[in-house]
């Protein structure tokens, strides 16, 4: 049987199918609460954020009227949810000790914590250093891979201020991880 | 052009600059030295996030019940159908345990409760028979109800011969067991394991009888399959 579209799964909820619905959360949790923790920086805050996430959207679907794809109206609602999150708290994220390295260790197993964990961890840390709407484009492109003119979608910005949002975001980044800048060999593509 | 052209920038970083633009960013870039410097930094920092690339992340479980419940409950409300399931056994489903029915041997329903409905328990137990212990079995989409029916069916059963239970060995149910309690076993006998989706999660469901006296408790529980698979691989119970 074919596989339904998103847009025809919100149709059949619409018309009354639960199990729509749930098909529909089933597609996207795990690209929900993979934005939400690189957004929040702490699992509990990813879980607060993605279930926010769900609902906002569950009492929005009406209005959802397939003019975009379903995922980027979704990924807007969910970095919506991740900023009122991060509002609410009026802190920076902080990668909490303990939650990050459960959930990806038991995630991939077969990791080596001191490398690839690690690694996550600290860029993490750095992450949420990253002023929010430079991190989210960050997250967007360069985590998720989603391409610009999305996530203009998913932001409401024009492509070129995306753009230039993620290369602010990028060396502030590495600015908090203490990378070097380099001179200007290190700049030749 | 801006007297930064930072969209240039990030598409440098990315390799995606025509050869119109690479020619004016180059132009730039040999008189702005706070711009090569910038351009360093961002494949820093781009380089850097390959680690949030690669490394995976488990959704945890229950995340989404709420949603997908509420969901399920805006419908019920729109057909007018009081809902049949507190709210609070499924909350209780995220934690563990879910559906306990106790039961005389000869299965008459001894536990004073509400009766169970016919046609589900049937369903479940259709689902139970077609089994051969292994966790293979789909229950799609599991419910509150559909895990009450199974642990009513699980007390009302006869228990299968010990050749034809479960196999203590398997990964998924030292997974389950282990994720619960380490000495539920020396109790429960496991009458089946079945792979599950509850309120939206991977999950992993498994029947348990305990005979206790002319009496048997059948258990019901549900745990996050990737959770689960993680704990067993700490134990080193996962193959």
């Amino acid at each position: 049987m074919e596989r339904p579209t998103d847009a025809e799964l919100v149709r059949r909820y619409l018309d009354g199918d639960g199990d729509a619905f749930a098909e529909l959360v089933r597609r996207h949790e795990t690209r929900v609460y993979r934005i939400a923790l690189r957004m929040t920086g702490r699992p509990e805050d990813a879980r607060d954020a993605t279930q926010e996430a769900f609902l906002s959207a569950l009492r929005k679907l009406k209005s959802f009227r397939g003019e975009a794809a379903f995922s980027t109206w979704l990924h807007r609602v969910t970095v919506n949810a991740c900023y009122d999150l991060l509002r609410k708290r009026q802190r920076q994220p902080i990668a909490s000790e303990g939650g990050l390295e459960a959930l990806e260790l038991v995630a991939a197993p077969d990791a080596d914590p001191a490398d690839e964990v690690g690694a996550a961890l600290e860029v993490r840390r750095a992450l949420a250093a990253v002023p929010e709407e430079h991190r989210a484009v960050i997250v967007l492109h360069d985590v998720e891979d989603l391409g610009f003119d999305e996530i203009a979608e998913i932001l409401g910005i024009p492509v070129g201020t995306a753009k230039s949002r993620l290369h602010r975001g990028r060396v502030a980044l590495a600015r908090a991880l203490g990378e070097p800048t380099g001179g200007p060999e290190a700049s030749n593509p | 052009m801006d007297r930064h052209p930072h969209d240039l920038l990030a598409d440098a970083v990315g390799g995606t600059l025509d050869a119109a633009d690479r020619a004016a960013l180059d132009a730039h870039l040999s008189g702005c030295a706070e711009c090569e410097g910038e351009l360093a930094a961002a494949r820093a920092g781009w380089s850097a996030v390959e680690a949030l690339r690669t490394s995976e992340v488990g959704v945890p479980f229950g995340v989404t019940a709420d949603a997908v419940r509420e969901a399920r409950n805006a419908l019920r409300a729109r057909a007018s159908r009081p809902a049949r399931w507190a709210a609070g056994l499924a909350a209780a489903a995220l934690v563990a345990a879910v559906g306990i029915a106790v039961f005389p041997r000869g299965g008459e329903d001894a536990s004073g409760g509400g009766a169970m409905r016919a046609t589900e328990a049937a369903t479940a137990a259709g689902e139970m028979k077609g089994s051969d212990g292994a966790a293979d079995a789909a229950m799609p989409d599991a419910t509150d109800e559909s895990l009450q029916n199974l642990a009513d069916v699980a007390a009302q059963a006869p228990l299968p011969p010990l050749a034809e239970r479960i196999d203590y060995s398997g990964a998924q149910l030292d997974c389950l067991v282990a994720e619960l309690d380490p000495g539920f076993l020396e109790d429960q006998v496991p009458i089946q394991i079945l792979n599950a989706r509850y309120e939206g999660t991977d999950a992993l469901v498994g029947t348990f009888i305990l005979e206790e006296g002319d009496q048997r408790l059948a258990t019901v529980r549900v745990v996050d399959a990737s959770t689960c698979l993680g704990m067993a691989t700490f134990l080193g119970l996962a193959k």
